[in-house]
């Protein structure tokens, strides 16, 4: 094996990355190759003041900071685009607005008016009160709220006189 | 040959019978019968005319698309019921039902409004609401401190339904509700602190003084004459639906106004056809009050969202029908009331 390949290696070498028969080689041309040795030597002491070192935690707004200088970057190369793709997104929000509107439209043409059928009239009373009066004596009828709907009618003809 | 043809007269007449056992057994246990649902409606159908009790009852009633509240006090005797309301707006009202009669008071008033109620015999009421009803089995639960069925009555064609729950012990239904066709709450009333006892005086049955009366039962030709016009029964009823009764209606505002009322139920639900002369007095002379006439003389004259109030114009009458079917099928029935 040559220097060359040895130097490609020594990297992993140094962190114990390698095994088996390329870690051997390896070891077996340092024995013999000074320059390769000291490149070792300089490999292990990098390492060794990453190690002294220690973690570190990154300043505050440093990930933001990086995504805001990319997203820049974009916004700038858009900006450079063709206007068929620039407006591309305003058209399609413009699209789904305009769609909205329609959807609303047509939902509201099927609500219809309140129709006259739910006012109250004097008339409606009497006879709803003639009608829960004469429902008392089904089977199973709820005579406590037939007599209600009965006192409420009587009470609306009176007031709507 | 003989002896061999009498040995065998044992066996035959063994197998026919055992023959005969298992068709029993298959008729009892195979084909469709009533269910258990059915079997508890028919013994609740009966069972106040046997029972005595003291209830309070919570009621809750959609009116006007409003929720209204009243509480009263029930003593049920087998031979009718007093109710009297304590909360609500009914409090101080007093109302007695005997078979065929409502009595309507106000405590300390001594003004007694009577209310004829058309009914069916007490072997009609559960056979009608079998033939057009289903009753279904939900489950129990607790009413009042009583373990009850829960059982759904649904139409067998399109219409409101009822739920029950009903006294495992004694059969009373201590809870109702009413639901309207779209499956709405129309009406719940609940029972608490019932009390069975063995019997309540009579005399809790009878109304203070002589009652007025604001509706009496008639028949088509009296109703005709009396109120000037020919009254008829619709040519379109619901399936299921039978006349009850025909009645002369008076107006409670008392300004002589009257109408003929039909009765018409399918066992659970009830419809009324009013029919009253033209011009009438209590707003129905032609104009309702209302904008919206559709051509041909049927107006909607409101009502509560779920029990409707259809009108149509028939000559000389108007047609009122009154009922939980929904707005369409009562203008039906007015419409075809000749």
């Amino acid at each position: 094996m040559n220097c060359d390949k040895i130097r490609q290696s020594l990297a992993d070498y140094a962190v114990d990355n390698l095994r088996g028969t390329s870690a051997q080689e390896i070891r077996e041309h340092l024995l013999t190759c000074a320059d390769c040795a000291a490149e070792l030597r300089a490999l292990n002491a990098a390492v060794g003041l990453v190690e002294d070192v220690g973690l570190r935690e990154p300043p505050v707004g440093l990930w933001n900071g990086l995504y805001n200088r990319i997203t820049e970057r974009s916004q700038a190369q858009e900006s450079k685009l063709p206007w068929f793709r620039l407006g591309l997104r305003l058209r399609i929000a413009a699209a789904v607005a305009a769609a909205a509107v329609v959807l609303v439209a047509a939902l509201l043409s099927q609500v219809k008016a309140p129709s006259p059928a739910s006012f109250a009239n004097a008339a409606a009373a009497e006879y709803l009160e003639g009608h829960a009066m004469s429902s008392r004596n089904t089977l199973f009828a709820d005579r406590f709220s037939l007599a209600s709907v009965a006192a409420l009618a009587e009470e609306e003809q009176r007031t709507n006189e | 040959m003989s002896d061999s043809r009498s040995s065998r007269i044992p066996y035959t007449i063994g197998l026919i019978a055992i023959a005969g056992l298992a068709a029993v057994w298959l008729f009892t246990r195979v084909l469709p019968g009533p269910s258990r649902a059915s079997k508890i409606i028919i013994k609740a159908a009966n069972a106040d005319a046997t029972q005595s009790y003291i209830a309070d009852v919570n009621t809750e009633t959609w009116y006007r698309n409003k929720l209204v509240k009243v509480t009263s006090k029930v003593y049920h005797l087998p031979k009718g019921e007093r109710t009297e309301y304590y909360r609500g707006h009914l409090a101080g009202v007093v109302v007695v039902d005997d078979e065929s009669h409502t009595y309507t008071w106000k405590t300390g008033s001594s003004s007694v409004e009577t209310t004829e109620t058309p009914t069916l015999s007490r072997q009609q009421r559960p056979a009608l609401l079998l033939r057009n009803y289903s009753p279904s089995l939900h489950g129990q639960d607790y009413v009042g401190g009583r373990l009850c069925h829960i059982i759904e009555l649904t139409p067998k064609k399109r219409g409101p339904f009822k739920r029950l729950w009903i006294d495992k012990s004694t059969y009373i239904a201590l809870r109702i509700e009413d639901l309207d066709a779209m499956g709405r709450l129309t009406s719940s009333s609940a029972f608490s602190n019932v009390k069975y006892v063995g019997s309540l005086p009579a005399s809790l049955l009878r109304p203070p003084t002589k009652a007025k009366a604001r509706s009496e039962p008639s028949n088509l030709s009296s109703l005709s004459k009396r109120l000037g016009f020919r009254a008829r029964t619709p040519r379109y009823v619901p399936a299921g639906y039978v006349l009850l009764g025909c009645r002369l209606n008076k107006c409670a505002c008392e300004c002589g106004h009257e109408s003929a009322q039909l009765v018409y139920t399918n066992g659970v639900d009830t419809i009324s056809v009013f029919q009253a002369a033209r011009p009438q007095n209590c707003g129905m002379s032609g104009k309702c009050g209302l904008h919206n006439m559709n051509p041909g003389g049927v107006c909607l004259a409101g009502g509560d969202n779920r029990i409707g109030v259809a009108v149509a114009r028939r000559g000389t009458k108007s047609v009122v029908v009154v009922g939980a079917l929904g707005m369409n099928e009562l203008m039906r029935i007015a419409r075809s009331t000749p």
